[in-house]
């Protein structure tokens, strides 16, 4: 069965392989489409989710910051409103005991005089002796108030200095501020596993952070991208971002209110994403899967429903090719391939009918045609053994009529030798006769070889000129011969099969001839040489052209007698020509003449070396 | 089982690409510019005076970093704010306050990056947020000292303890005094009890007067401590308004005068760390000044020049004579009321050399 198949072309394009190509591309965008909807959605929603959570938390901590400083601010208001007084002092320090965030206090006249100072840990404002020359200072006696930037002591301790005009002095009040307490509010800060939250001001420099390290090495994010989105846009502001530590991050900043100050809140886009980014796992895995199933399902389906079953088609068809004609497909379902296959079985059912009848015609036309044969080769046989017996008693009447008219050993009267010429002259019929039927029998029984002997065209042509011109003179016809110089000079052929023919058709020519010409043409036909015997005779009528070289047979009963001959002669003419690889065609008009012409290959070694002297 | 057809692996292909495409599809982060990297020079120029530093303090800087330091030396702030404004190439210059601020208004100096000046926090905060740079944006200070009375107490018996007192008959033809018009006008100003730095008018015209009534004390102007020794033991002069560094000088040739910081307040000088504008390696300079704000530099730059320091960790790392000479760490007291000289507008300042030169001339216009 493999052997089979495979002498099947093979199928350039698959029609399973189309039709899974085409619905798997199908799947393939529709579930695409689905999951990267479904997933943008998760996306949206959950990037939806984490900015309002960071807007929470940014608003939170910012509120937390903005609070501590208005507490401060509220704090040195309050300082400002108090008169001057003996208690001055003390009431300052008591109510800055009240601030957590507040580590120091110091109230200044416009000379840099102390009126007041209070502090909770070693001061750093009351023992400055360059108070006059400070920045908090001389902003606050100008009427301004004053935020400074990040300080540090020389033992780590981070503090801002915030001061405010004293009114009725034309002087200062200061704060120096408890950092330490910011960076635990914004440490406080924390959403999710990763969110958190510092504070910059608006060069950059971080204030406060959960990783107080941050602070304490002066980081800065200034120049940064976050920084500038802050500076510019009023509001929260939300962005992803390499953040300054080089974490990918959501981010939202939002400025503290009256101040330069800016909240940062971000979270690291790993958590921030991480349940679109599940999604997108169990989507894109979800997705293979259901692909390969639906590929695998579809293409079994197709193969049971469709595939298999033309294969099964395919496979009887070529058994059916193969000779194998009782095949049968079973029909599953009546479906459009179940209908081909019905068709298909009917159509092989017929052919095996038919085949067998067939066959068997067949074999009965072979017997036959042996039998056939058989027989005519045993009809052959007898004839030329008939012959051959029947010549030997006519040579032995031949010979003996011979003698008699030879006068040797009886003289004869005149009425007797009249008889014994007639004896003689049918005899010689006779002989002739047996001669055309052992030609004919030993043709037809192959027992005829043809030997190829060398001979010159003009030397044939004179023979048939001596054994037949006496032919014409009998009846004083014309017997024109002419040699084409275009044939060799010397040709192949068999000698006694060559004279049969001629002497055929001349003795024919001339017998049916009564007056006018009989030509005898040996010409050079390309690669084939002709021997053309045109007479003036009665012709052949066109119903006998088919016919004329059957044995037996003349124009019409009445010729044979009125001719004479055995009715032989064409027979074997056409015989010997067949023999030879040639063929003899007859033209011929009903009282105008005949012209048979016998075409013969050439065969002669010499032919190239003679028409090459004779290009010479 | 249907063999697999090799389509399918095409098939699969093309879902994985799907896959990654929506994976591309998520929101990418802008990958943040790379920063241009900090690279170190290998040599940065210092201008600054000569003998301020020890050579010590280079070569270690040398051998930490393998940075070299060319020091370019001036004699005078008005030579270095000159170099400068002619373009000299500096990577780290030393400046006075005063000087500070002009440079600063003629937009040449660089601001500081304090991620890389961690250890500015050694600084006192005295030193920190002053008027001349706010924030420290664009110095660090580096030196500073007073100005005060110094005293031959061979020569002087009676008790100085205020600047007033330098009026008293007594020391009428006695008086030297340095060539320093700021320092001059600025004690008499104190002495009235106004700022060194007013622009008040009439009190520069009370300061004038003031001046005037000191004129037939003074014996002498000086430009160099060694004069001023000179002056005060071999001469006429009892007493001078001078510089600790006076008194050093004095020391070393073998005299013992005292230092006063009279109440109403002395005069503060400071010098300062600052970063040319056009300074080609301001990042190695960065890393230098930061080198020198670490306790144990700047200690080792006091022992060789006796300079106060802004910095707070030195005190600790000196020897027990230096940490008590209250000469090098004058206490708190002494210094309230202290004025750093600030730069003045050009109108102010052109005011304060009419009275400076009326003085010198001993004439009122």
């Amino acid at each position: 069965m493999t052997q089979v198949t495979s002498a099947l072309p093979k199928t350039t394009i698959s029609l399973r392989r189309v039709v899974t190509l085409v619905q798997a591309i199908g799947f393939l965008v529709i579930l695409l489409v689905i999951s990267l909807g479904v997933y943008l959605f998760i996306f949206n929603a959950e990037q939806t989710l984490w900015q309002s959570r960071q807007s929470d938390f940014a608003q939170t901590a910012a509120r937390l910051v903005s609070d501590n400083l208005e507490q401060s601010a509220l704090f040195l208001d309050i300082i400002n409103e108090l008169d001057d007084s003996e208690q001055f002092a003390s009431i300052v320090n008591n109510i800055a005991s009240k601030y957590p965030t507040i580590q120091e206090v110091i109230v200044l006249d416009s000379d840099a005089n102390i009126l007041a100072i209070s502090s909770t840990d070693a001061p750093v404002l009351s023992n400055l002796f360059t108070i006059q020359q400070s920045n908090w200072f001389l902003s606050a006696k100008a009427g301004n108030r004053y935020l400074g930037n990040l300080q540090f002591s020389s033992q780590n301790t981070p503090y801002i200095i915030i001061s405010r005009p004293l009114n009725r002095a034309n002087g200062a009040i200061a704060i120096r501020l408890n950092m330490e307490i910011l960076n635990e509010v914004v440490r406080g800060i924390r959403f999710g596993t990763t969110g958190n939250a510092y504070l910059a001001d608006s060069d950059g420099q971080i204030l406060a952070h959960s990783d107080f390290s941050i602070v304490e090495r002066n980081t800065s994010i200034g120049g940064r991208q976050e920084l500038a989105d802050a500076l510019n846009q009023s509001g929260v502001n939300f962005s992803a971002y390499f953040n300054f530590l080089g974490q990918e991050v959501i981010g939202s900043s939002l400025q503290i209110a009256g101040t330069n100050w800016y909240v940062f809140t971000e979270v690291e886009q790993e958590e921030a994403y991480a349940t679109s980014g599940n999604a997108l796992i169990f989507l894109g895995g979800g997705l293979i899967l259901l692909f390969i199933t639906a590929i695998l399902f579809t293409i079994n389906f197709l193969q049971r429903l469709v595939f298999s079953r033309i294969e099964k088609l395919q496979v009887a068809a070529t058994q059916v090719t193969a000779g194998n004609l009782n095949v049968q497909v079973p029909i599953r379902r009546m479906d459009e391939i179940g209908v081909l296959t019905n068709a298909f079985n009917i159509m092989t059912t017929t052919l095996h009918k038919n085949t067998e009848e067939l066959l068997t015609a067949r074999d009965e036309a072979i017997i036959g045609k042996e039998l056939a044969q058989e027989n005519n080769r045993l009809k052959s046989e007898f004839l030329s053994t008939m012959s051959h017996e029947l010549r030997t008693p006519l040579n032995a009447i031949e010979g003996f009529t011979g003698i008699m008219l030879g006068g040797m050993g009886v003289d004869l009267d005149m009425k007797a030798k009249g008889m014994v010429e007639r004896i003689s002259t049918n005899s010689k019929r006779l002989i002739d006769l047996v001669n055309d039927f052992l030609d004919i029998s030993r043709i037809e029984s192959g027992r005829m070889d043809l030997v190829d002997v060398p001979f010159s065209p003009s030397d044939l042509a004179d023979k048939w000129r001596r054994q037949l011109g006496v032919l014409a003179e009998q009846k004083d016809l014309l017997f024109i011969i002419n040699v084409d110089p275009a044939l060799p000079a010397r040709l192949l052929g068999d000698d006694d099969a060559l004279s049969k023919i001629g002497q055929n058709l001349l003795s024919n020519a001339f017998k049916f001839t009564e007056q006018g010409r009989v030509m005898l043409d040996l010409k050079r036909e390309g690669d084939n040489w002709q021997i053309i015997v045109s007479d003036t005779g009665i012709g052949v009528p066109s119903h006998a052209h088919d016919y004329i070289f059957d044995e037996f047979r003349q124009v019409d009963g009445s010729s044979t007698r009125r001719y004479g001959g055995t009715g032989l002669g064409l027979a074997i003419v056409q015989k010997l020509v067949r023999l030879m690889g040639g063929t003899v065609r007859l033209e011929s008009e009903l009282g105008e003449g005949s012209t048979f012409t016998v075409t013969l290959p050439i065969k002669s070694i010499e032919t190239q070396a003679i028409t090459g002297v004779l290009t010479l | 089982m249907i063999p697999f057809p090799k389509r399918h692996i095409f098939l699969f292909f093309i879902l994985t690409m799907g896959v990654c495409l929506l994976i591309a599809c998520t929101p990418n982060t802008p990958e943040p510019e790379a920063a241009a990297p900090n690279t170190l020079a290998t040599s940065i120029r210092l201008h600054n005076w000569q003998d301020d530093m020890p050579q010590a303090i280079f070569d270690k800087f040398t051998e930490e970093t393998g940075i070299q330091i060319e020091l370019i030396t001036y004699e005078s702030q008005d030579e270095a704010i000159a170099n400068l404004r002619n373009s000299e190439i500096y990577d780290v210059v030393v400046l006075n306050n005063e000087y500070v601020a002009v440079a600063i208004a003629e937009d040449r100096l660089m601001p500081l990056d304090y991620t890389l000046l961690t250890d500015f926090r050694n600084i006192s905060p005295n030193f920190r947020d002053l008027a001349y740079d706010p924030q420290n944006q664009y110095s660090i200070p580096y030196n500073w000292g007073t100005f005060g009375i110094v005293v031959n107490p061979e020569k002087v018996t009676t008790p100085i303890t205020r600047w007033e007192d330098l009026w008293n008959e007594e020391f009428i033809g006695k008086l030297v005094i340095w060539n320093g018009k700021r320092t001059t006008v600025g004690i008499a100003l104190k002495a009235l009890g106004y700022s060194p730095n007013t622009e008040d008018v009439g009190q520069l015209a009370q300061a004038r007067s003031q001046l005037m009534a000191l004129r037939p004390s003074v014996v002498a102007f000086v430009g160099a401590s060694a004069d001023m020794v000179t002056w005060l033991t071999t001469g006429d002069g009892a007493v001078a308004m001078g510089y600790v560094g006076d008194i050093f000088a004095a020391q070393a040739e073998g005299f013992t005068f005292d230092y006063i910081l009279p109440e109403e307040g002395t005069l503060l000088w400071g010098d300062n760390f600052i970063i040319p504008k056009n300074s080609p390696n301001s990042y190695t300079a960065h890393v230098f000044v930061n080198f020198l704000l670490q306790p144990e530099n700047a200690a080792t730059i006091l022992e060789y020049n006796y300079y106060s320091s802004p910095n707070e960790g030195v005190a600790e790392l000196v020897s027990d004579e230096l940490r008590n000479d209250s000469l090098i760490f004058p206490p708190n007291d002494v210094l309230q009321k202290a004025s750093l000289l600030l730069a003045l507008p050009v109108a102010v300042e052109t005011r304060y050399t009419e009275i400076w030169q009326s003085f010198v001339e001993g004439t009122n216009p």
